[in-house]
């Protein structure tokens, strides 16, 4: 070998020594070593998170949000990195509305975090975040907060959530599980202090649905506004509207009020209670149509035999007298339901007999579940025709709707039913379910419970309905360009402790629009008007406005009934 | 001799590159990690801005609200007679 080649190959081995020993070492902490220190390397880089509970939206059936999760901040705070306190404190207690005092007494604690304000408004969060450099020792963590944009208007359907998001009423109940995102296990990678980046996450965690209700919250306006101005105006405890589509069993409206803000947290949980759904009432006249419908099926009576109504008074027992508003003497099967007469009913359960009026009650959805899902549904207090409950007036009382407990829901949907033509629909309050990316997921069809009767006994109580509107109790629920059909009912309530009636009235009206072929079955009850106790007087006027508002606005007036666009 | 010593230069060289070549891989992909993670961020953010406003927009069109400022502004339904169909 030459001199040059040798100090060339010396040189070169001299230069590759340094490499060489490095690869050595290279070798031994990346593949020999490699286990060893990758697993220590994970530990300090790696972080496992839970990510927050997320829920899907609720919207009602035009597509307007009621329901809706967004991530705020939390803010918190390090006490230990705040170095003017004085400052801090003045400066923020103004943005967060703390009071100085306690916001000094947080400053002062010897912790590296204390809380400051959990879940707060977007606009401070920015303002803070736009200042954080400014104050330092802030700490901010992502968190979902529910909003309900419409407050109040549909609080009592659509519910609330409590603190870990999971559905504690209404529609958020319900329908918990579909809406609900469970938390999962996320994995980030840490690079320096301020990069993270997600590597992993749970894949077991669900995905989440949108619940689209059967309710419009316009039609929902007009009764809630209604419901406010008779309840003010007559001092009422409380009121309720259902509103439901008798041809699919649809409930558009369930407007209560007083109602609550589902945005504060000053609620208790009877405000969660929806009166319409999860309270019962004895209804007074309006279940007169049971009794007239059983007659009419069983052939015990014809719409023209006649029935002595006593001249306004009558003893059915020793200590029981029954009363009519006005001196009835002789008056028709439709006369003693135009002019609700109790004591033409009364009588009519004694001809009826104590089983055909509880089998008709069952038949027409009294004492059981209307199928509607809901939450906390009551089934009504139907006495069994064969146990100790069951008197000797039990039976004609009822006949004119006392003796018996009925939810509101049970009664529209028996009027829907006649409104129909006879079909007892099951009440839905979910129109659809989509999915993350609003794509329909399933769509609730409509569903009949059984026919109640003969379609030609129900035209018949239909058109007996249509006369109480024109010239009987329910005159002033008449809307113009429309015929309208329905029964007035006024209520004694019930002291279940002393078991007497009280002077405590509940007024209602239902009745259905257009009456020849309806679109809309609304039911209005108002609860213990202390100005008044008429339903003629105070519940008929609310039907007529809120039927007048609700045909104006889904323009029923000027396109052909039959196109209507809930039909499609 | 001296081809082989030359091909030997190359051959580390090529290797080199190689890694260097790989180093960078490993760095780029780092790197559009971070662009990614950002961007993740930043889409989050943008959607919750986005349902933030939308709340905006439902609480201020709200049937309440707009019935409101309707009797404000003493705006009624129009009458029969105000009404012109057109054919």
């Amino acid at each position: 070998m030459k001199l040059v080649d040798r100090r060339l190959l010396f040189s070169f081995i001299l230069i590759m020594f340094i490499p060489i020993l490095l690869s050595i070492r290279l070798f031994y902490l990346q593949i020999w070593q490699h286990r060893y220190l990758n697993s220590i390397a994970e530990e300090q880089i790696s972080s496992v998170k839970t990510s927050p509970v997320t829920r899907g939206e609720i919207r009602d059936r035009n597509g307007k949000t009621l329901a809706v999760s967004i991530e705020v901040d939390s803010v918190g705070l390090n006490p230990k990195l705040i170095k003017n306190k004085d400052h801090f404190v003045k400066e923020i207690s103004s943005i967060l509305g703390i009071n100085q005092t306690y916001l000094k007494y947080k400053i002062n604690q010897d912790k590296y975090f204390v809380w400051l304000q959990r879940k707060i408004d977007p606009k401070i969060s920015r303002l803070l975040q736009e200042k954080k450099e400014y104050f330092k020792g802030l700490v901010f963590q992502k968190e979902t907060k529910r909003y309900y944009p419409l407050g109040d208007l549909t609080a009592n359907i659509v519910g609330v959530v409590n603190i870990d998001s999971r559905g504690s009423s209404g529609i958020e109940l319900l329908y918990d599980k579909e809406l609900t995102k469970k938390s999962g296990k996320e994995v980030y990678k840490r690079y320096g202090k301020t990069y993270e980046i997600k590597v992993a996450d749970d894949k077991t965690a669900n995905n989440y649905f949108n619940v689209i209700l059967t309710i419009d919250s316009v039609l929902q306006y007009i009764a809630q506004r209604e419901l406010k101005k008779v309840v003010e105006k007559y001092d009422a405890k409380k009121g309720f509207v259902l509103i439901q589509n008798p041809k699919t069993g649809e409930i558009l409206t369930c407007a209560c009020y007083p109602s609550f803000d589902p945005n504060s947290d000053k609620f208790t949980i009877k405000d969660l209670l929806n009166p319409a759904i999860n309270e019962v009432f004895e209804p007074g006249s309006v279940f007169k149509v049971v009794p007239l419908i059983a007659a009419l099926s069983e052939n015990i009576l014809d719409e023209s035999d006649t029935i002595y109504c006593e001249n306004g008074s009558y003893m059915i027992a020793d200590d029981v007298e029954i009363n009519d508003h006005e001196k009835y003497s002789y008056l028709t099967l439709e006369g003693i339901l135009v002019y609700s007469s109790n004591i033409g009913f009364a009588k009519l359960g004694m001809k009826i007999g104590r089983n055909k009026i509880y089998e008709w009650a069952r038949r027409t959805g009294f004492g059981s579940l209307t199928g509607s899902m809901m939450p906390g549904e009551m089934r009504g207090l139907l006495p069994n025709p064969n146990s100790k409950e069951w008197s000797f007036v039990t039976g004609p009382i009822m006949c004119y709707g006392q003796g018996v407990a009925v939810t509101g829901l049970q009664i529209v949907n028996l009027y829907s039913a006649i409104a129909n033509g006879g079909l007892l629909m099951e009440p839905r309050f979910v129109k659809s379910l989509t999915d993350m990316e609003n794509k329909p997921i399933c769509e609730y069809e409509p569903r009949v419970i059984r026919r109640i009767a003969s379609e030609e006994i129900i035209n018949t109580v239909r058109i007996m309905l249509e006369k109480v509107v024109m010239y009987g109790t329910g005159t002033l629920a008449k809307v113009e360009g429309y015929t309208v059909a329905g029964k007035t009912g006024t209520a004694q309530k019930l002291d279940t402790n002393i078991k007497k009636y009280t002077n405590k009235y509940i007024s209602s009206f239902c009745g259905f629009i257009p009456s020849n072929n309806p679109e809309l079955t609304i039911l209005v009850v108002i609860d213990e008007p202390k100005k008044g106790y008429w339903a003629s007087e105070i519940a008929c006027p609310v039907f007529s406005n809120i039927a007048k508002d609700a045909m104006n606005y889904l323009e029923i007036q000027k396109k052909s009934i039959h196109n209507y666009a809930y039909n499609k | 001799m001296k081809l082989n010593f030359f091909k030997l230069i190359i051959f580390v060289l090529i290797g080199f590159f190689i890694l260097l070549f790989y180093v960078w891989l490993q760095i780029s992909s780092e790197r559009l990690g971070y662009d990614l993670e950002k961007l993740r961020l930043r889409l989050k953010e943008e959607k919750n801005l986005n349902t933030q406003l939308k709340i905006t927009v439902d609480s201020l069109s709200s049937p309440e609200r707009l019935g409101e400022i309707a009797n404000e502004m003493n705006l009624q339904p129009p009458t029969k007679s105000q009404i012109i169909e057109i054919e």
